[in-house]
């Protein structure tokens, strides 16, 4: 039965007319049929082709994005496909040869984003559901659906149904990176976006296409420390939320990045 | 970082005294007992996803058991990414049992998506983190248990085992 469905390859999905969400469409009446049927592998099969398609049509999107100079959109669409990347590779680890040279361009991509810190809730989980059976997941329910594995051509996920709010804090590392520290507009409300995006802008005037190949190198440079930095100023690199004498202070200048973009003709 | 010293509570009658948690036969004698992480903010949640390790341990044949009641269990999600395995007592005898299964949940969980690492200075893109306490009896209840948490990246987890030829040394 899964011979049936269509494999799309690499070159169709970078191709310039190719309709993400025709064969979107098409993919989701085919999994029904297939659930309905009650044929797992083909439903599986078809989840598998869906999420390359989101993956390649999210790629696109991130580009545009980028074109448009949405820089915060184009930084969470980033996000959305390497979770989405991780999905597919937990389920079929083989498909690391038709998106692993996106997913490393998209993690370096993210690297010349000039986020680094980022906002983090604490929560304590009351109840938590599967969304594969609807049960509550406790030590001692029967549910044994393992989070993130595809069943019947759905993800494995879990569902946070009731919940405390104990805290948030700031974190450099986040689990969530669409959670990007911003500084509110006031009065006005609403975010206020203060965060340098010169390299972006570089790479956006060479980045024409979006499946064009391009590779990127960060190498550590030092900066002059800004005249007037006090040891409890937050420090200059801002890659940490430290104050300069617990950061850069004593390096040979303050940290920072160069990055070196290849693109392949 | 590994950081070995002695343990809050000595038995795991204390353990379960502490936690409010009635004593069974099961709950003893396990060979893994589940402990609250410990979390500042919520003393008896668990890590996050303990209810799936859990589960997945013990569909793995190991014989654990989880220091909390069904009206009791909670979970606290702290989200920076991490991987927080939580608190475990462990006889010493399944201890390397026990850090065999959890290496290869840790493998699971980080080899999907691994950024190139060629810089330091930008936190999300190095390895994925790990943080564990394990609490390891003597099975002759001869030598006082010992507490070994382990803070560092999932490629050094590895090295708790060399720990354990140190665990009772003075």
């Amino acid at each position: 039965m899964a011979g049936l469905i269509v494999q799309y390859t690499y070159d169709e999905l970078t191709s310039d007319g190719f309709d993400y969400q025709t064969a979107l469409s098409d993919l989701s009446v085919k999994k029904k049929r297939f659930q309905d049927s009650g044929d797992e592998a083909s439903a599986n099969e078809v989840w598998r082709q869906g999420q390359r398609v989101k993956i390649f049509q999210l790629f696109a999107t991130m580009h545009k994005q980028l074109q448009d100079e949405e820089y915060y959109e184009s930084w969470c669409t980033a996000d959305r496909i390497d979770i989405k990347a991780g999905f597919l590779l937990r389920n079929f680890p083989q498909d690391t040869d038709m998106i692993g040279s996106l997913l490393d361009r998209v993690h370096d991509y993210q690297k010349m984003f000039p986020y680094r810190l980022f906002t983090s809730t604490v929560m304590r989980e009351k109840t938590v559901r599967c969304t594969i059976c609807g049960q509550e997941v406790t030590p001692w329910s029967t549910c044994t659906h393992e989070v993130g594995k595809v069943y019947n051509g759905e993800l494995c996920c879990r569902e946070i149904a009731d919940f405390d709010l104990l805290g948030a804090d700031i974190v450099t590392n986040p689990q969530h990176k669409y959670a990007v520290a911003f500084l509110s507009n006031g009065k006005v409300g609403g975010r206020q976006d203060n965060y340098d995006y010169s390299v972006l802008k570089e790479l956006r005037k060479l980045w024409l296409k979006p499946f064009q190949p391009w590779s990127c190198k960060a190498t550590t440079i030092y900066r002059p420390v800004p005249k007037g930095t006090k040891d409890n100023d937050l420090c200059p690199c801002y890659s940490k939320p430290n104050s300069y004498k617990d950061c850069c202070k004593g390096k040979p200048g303050i940290e920072s990045l160069r990055f070196t973009i290849s693109f392949q003709e | 970082m590994i950081d070995i010293r002695n343990p809050k509570f000595g038995s795991r009658r204390e353990w379960l005294k502490h936690f409010d948690v009635a004593e069974t036969a099961a709950l003893l004698q396990s060979d893994v007992l589940m402990l609250p992480a410990g979390y500042c903010q919520a003393e008896n949640a668990f890590a996050a996803g303990s209810a799936d390790l859990f589960k997945k341990l013990r569909s793995m044949g190991l014989n654990i058991e989880i220091c909390a009641t069904p009206e009791s269990y909670s979970e606290l999600s702290l989200n920076s990414r991490e991987i927080r395995l939580g608190k475990f007592v462990v006889n010493i005898d399944t201890f390397g049992i026990l850090l065999g299964f959890l290496t290869s949940f840790i493998a699971g969980e980080v080899s999907y998506s691994i950024h190139k690492n060629d810089t330091q200075s930008i936190d999300f893109t190095q390895p994925t983190k790990v943080e564990v306490t394990f609490i390891v009896e003597d099975t002759t209840g001869v030598r006082e248990s010992k507490e070994i948490k382990f803070e560092g990246s999932a490629d050094d987890f590895a090295k708790i085992a060399e720990s354990v030829d140190n665990l009772w040394q003075d």
